[in-house]
């Protein structure tokens, strides 16, 4: 196995210039989810923003694991949700971690399934054209055309 | 977004047009140019993670911009012996994905980050719409009927 210090270095610059961007991207707080953006309409400081699973149901609510703060929130509601179903919420946090719903909406998940479905089928077409013409070759670390 | 065959036709129907002209644009280019048109779709990683609850969409977001695409192109291009041609044809390919992209309704994008937030997009296609898909396919179809025609009278050396 034999690569190039030039091409090393080159790709730990890239990497890095990629890993700043990224980081500087998220710092910034630009991120904004396309599919929330009606929830986040009126979303004020003492409000608070959920997404995850279900992963408990209560008499009075369920519980959700929400993965950007890594935190299991109890909503209070009368709503019947069944455990594992994925949702946004928007809500006001009381004490106790106990959140009131003020908007909540269901994750697609069909939605997510179609899209992966078609980009497999397309990453088939993708994979039959490309190495039909290029190799990789493990020895010099290189993608190679085909004679 | 379009969907990836969508993307992945529309990258092999321009290639080969152009390929009727200009010899560069052979059917293994034709290959590069579909890899770039997938690269800003490597933020859907961020759906897989999503199912292990790591929650990625603002860090990764990046990769869907024309920099964070265009870098991906650079690291990719370092594993092929030609690696400007290579970078090159990638970058044609994410070019083809963003003028998709920028048919879309779907909150805007922000094209010329870092040098400014402003989000734009067309806005005339649903995220949700397969006629993109569809007539995608039948511009590919016809290219490829053409690209036979062609290919089968001697014309133009296309492979």
């Amino acid at each position: 196995m034999k690569l190039k210090p030039n091409r090393l270095i080159l790709g730990i610059i890239f990497l890095s210039m990629l890993y700043l961007l990224c980081y500087n991207y998220a710092s910034e707080g630009y991120y904004q989810d396309n599919s929330v953006i009606n929830l986040l309409t009126g979303y004020s400081e003492n409000q608070i923003l959920l997404y995850g699973h279900v992963t408990d149901i209560y008499k009075d609510g369920f519980e959700i694991y929400n993965v950007r703060d890594k935190t299991a929130y109890h909503v209070k509601t009368n709503l019947k949700i069944s455990l594992d179903t994925g949702i946004y919420i928007l809500g006001t946090l009381n004490s106790n971690n106990e959140v009131i719903i003020i908007k909540m909406m269901k994750f697609k998940s069909e939605d997510v399934l179609d899209v992966f479905f078609r980009s497999l089928f397309a990453s088939i077409i993708f994979l039959t054209v490309f190495l039909r013409y290029w190799k990789f070759n493990p020895k010099k670390i290189l993608i190679i055309r085909r004679k | 977004m379009p969907d990836w065959i969508a993307h992945v036709l529309v990258a092999w129907s321009l290639t080969t047009i152009l390929g009727f002209r200009f010899k560069q644009f052979s059917q293994s280019n034709s290959a590069i140019v579909i890899f770039g048109a997938l690269i800003p779709d490597i933020y859907k990683i961020t759906l897989l993670l999503d199912s292990f609850g790591i929650y990625m969409h603002d860090f990764l977001n990046p990769i869907h911009l024309p920099i964070g695409s265009i870098l991906i192109a650079a690291i990719i291009s370092l594993f092929f012996v030609n690696r400007k041609s290579i970078f090159l044809f990638l970058i044609m390919g994410i070019s083809s994905h963003y003028a998709l992209d920028l048919l879309l309704f779907s909150g805007g994008m922000e094209i010329f980050y870092p040098f400014s937030p402003l989000k734009f997009q067309i806005g005339i296609i649903s995220v949700t719409d397969f006629n993109i898909t569809i007539v995608s396919i039948i511009l590919a179809l016809s290219v490829y009927l053409a690209y036979k025609k062609y290919n089968k009278k001697n014309y133009f050396n296309l492979v």
